[in-house]
């Protein structure tokens, strides 16, 4: 299973595009906020830039803390979100170590499904999907639920 | 979010209060510059000085802003210092996105501030914060403490002035997110006389697209084009600082105040040399994958004993033409010094750098003396010009006050108007186009100049002494 990463971040020259690519092909939205990815600087524009995008926990501590079982653990990591479940407590933010869940001002989540959308829009190549290390998973049998 | 009207934030800085005024004119105005144009039709008073207060600040995105890769730019229009008229100037950085997340066409600032005040607008909030403590503070100082007083980072533009803006003076501009400018014709005078230090826009809105399968084919196709072809490859290599080489070669890169158009050495601060030796990273502005920003550094050991700091400096052709070639400096970090102290200044880049190059060569004739430059003007000198940046944002005295006010302004003042470079304002970087030699100085307004002689041939062995000026 192959999940997105960013392993070329001193690339990165903030254009959103990335950002922009995901709202617009994953969630349907004109946004720089309401995707999988987010760009940001480390401390002002002279600093350089990263990205804040879901990194596959297995188990997912979003998941876990998810009161509705709106988020599915992906088998080998990850997590997909069956947003009819979602009622916008935001817990899954709060739970989430790397901040990679995005609530928009409504509560609603958006996070990476890694589905490699964004890729071919960085325009230098910062972005690769790679497999997850199937060593990191610790146990098979956790989260075998389907999407 | 597109409607069939303009979304207008009006901010009065006089009462503290914002407004938000629908206006028509989605099928007639086109693009930010046809928005701006009518909102000054309708905020602005042709009649009234650039300085009274009633006067708008505007700033209008298009409507394709933030929906397709490079509508990254956003225009900004106001009432010139620098020649009373109607101004537009350009910037891209973060403002054009922000504006649109903002859910704003425009943002229009009329009113003076008591106190030196800071604007924070975003899709749900509008506040006016009082930041005396951060008036006379320089460009890239402000834009820290702006970050870090303000809540919310990342997807937000910072627009702030420098000194020069603080001043008044016609050659201030405005910072856009570090690296790009609203640089020409006294933005930054604007700000600065509404004692606005700063604006802070956050893009936090985002908006559904409607149902439309169109729409991320013919991204998709205008984001390949633009990336995969070599359409925008001038922009994405050596970005505009190319054009160093190809003017000099062509015998059109103004060189000392225009005393030569071409330079044996100029190798020194060509495209190419910034990337091999200069050039540390790139950056884009929001929404353009192209990122043609350059940004190159600068060592400095401040301590004999070898304590280093490191300076960031965006560089194009403009600032290389103006701080380098113009003033006859030939090493590109002596050009980077330079850049950065108009940088914190927030002066335009353009306009301050052929006002020293006028001043220089006025210095080397005797029209004017160290009484009025303070420090001895050379062609070459970068540290004397980069104390004079300081100067001339400053106005520290009245000879600084008056080239402020334009290089014509003060060349009718000294004399020296046959070699003021100015065509309606400060001339830009390059010398091509038909050659004329006027009679009398150019009027003001470039419109109105009119050819005195007959022109010159282009041979520069017949060049007649006087000044080349070139109708661009």
């Amino acid at each position: 299973m192959k999940i997105l990463t960013t392993p070329k971040m001193e690339r990165c020259i903030g254009c959103h595009s990335c950002s922009l690519a995901c709202a617009r092909l994953v969630h349907k939205r004109l946004s720089w906020d309401t995707a999988g990815i987010r760009i940001r600087t480390s401390g002002g524009l002279s600093t350089g830039f990263e990205a804040r995008n879901c990194l596959a926990c297995n188990p997912a501590p979003c998941a876990l803390a998810c009161p509705t079982g709106a988020y599915l653990q992906r088998k080998g990591g990850g997590v997909l979100v069956r947003k009819k479940l979602c009622i916008r407590c935001g817990e899954c933010a709060k739970a989430c170590p790397v901040d990679a869940i995005y609530l928009d001002y409504t509560g609603e989540p958006f996070v990476c499904i890694h589905c490699s959308r964004c890729v071919q829009y960085c325009p230098h190549d910062c972005l690769e999907m790679k497999e997850l290390n199937e060593e990191t998973v610790t146990d098979e049998s956790e989260g075998d639920l389907h999407s | 979010m597109i409607r069939d009207y303009f979304r207008v934030l009006t901010i009065n800085l006089t009462t503290g209060q914002g407004n938000i005024v629908e206006v028509g004119g989605r099928n007639e105005a086109a693009g930010g510059s046809g928005l701006a144009a009518l909102l000054f039709g309708r905020f602005g008073h042709v009649d009234k000085p650039w300085n009274e207060p009633e006067q708008p600040l505007i700033f209008t995105i298009g409507p394709l802003t933030g929906y397709f890769p490079l509508m990254s730019k956003t225009v900004c229009a106001f009432k010139s210092p620098f020649h009373n008229q109607y101004a537009e100037s350009h910037a891209g950085g973060r403002s054009a996105l922000a504006l649109r997340f903002a859910d704003l066409d425009a943002l229009v600032i009329t009113g003076k501030a008591e106190k030196p005040a800071c604007i924070s607008v975003g899709s749900r909030h509008l506040e006016i914060k009082e930041v005396h403590y951060l008036w006379g503070m320089d460009v890239f100082a402000t834009g820290k403490y702006l970050r870090n007083m303000f809540r919310g980072s990342g997807h937000r533009s910072i627009l702030r002035i420098g000194p020069a803006g603080e001043q008044g003076s016609p050659m201030a501009c405005i910072n856009a997110d570090t690296y790009r400018h609203f640089g020409r014709l006294g933005g930054g005078a604007v700000m600065g006389t509404k004692n606005l230090k700063g604006i802070v826009i956050q893009g936090d809105a985002s908006f559904l697209l409607p149902e439309n399968k169109e729409y991320p084919k013919i991204f998709k196709e205008v984001h390949n084009q633009l990336t995969d072809t070599d359409m925008m490859s001038k922009y994405h290599n050596l970005g505009t600082p190319v054009n160093v080489m190809i003017l000099n070669d062509l015998k059109s890169l103004p060189v000392r105040n225009l005393q030569q158009t071409a330079d044996p050495h100029i190798g020194g601060i060509s495209g190419e040399k910034f990337a091999e030796a200069a050039l540390l990273r790139n950056n884009a502005c929001s929404g353009c994958p192209v990122g043609c920003i350059h940004i190159g550094f600068v060592r400095e050991r401040f301590h004999e004993e070898n304590r280093y700091l490191y300076r960031q400096v965006s560089y194009d052709h403009e600032p290389i033409f103006a701080t380098g070639s113009m003033l006859g400096v030939l090493d590109c970090f002596a050009v980077l010094g330079i850049m950065d102290v108009v940088e914190r200044m927030g002066l335009d880049v353009m306009s301050a750098g052929v006002a020293l190059a006028w001043a220089t060569e006025a210095f080397e004739k005797g029209l004017i003396s160290e009484a009025e430059t303070l420090v001895p003007l050379k062609f070459g000198d970068a540290e004397r010009y980069k104390q004079a940046m300081q100067f001339l944002a400053m106005g520290t005295n009245e000879f600084y006050r008056t080239l402020g006010r334009g290089t014509m302004v003060a060349a009718e003042r000294y004399n020296g108007k046959d070699f003021a470079c100015v065509l309606g304002q400060e001339m830009a970087g390059y010398a091509t186009g038909e050659v004329f030699l006027p009679h009398k100085p150019l009027d003001s307004d470039i419109r109105t100049w009119t050819r005195q002689d007959i022109p010159l041939t282009r041979n520069p062995a017949k060049r007649t002494p006087g000044r080349r000026l070139i109708f661009l």
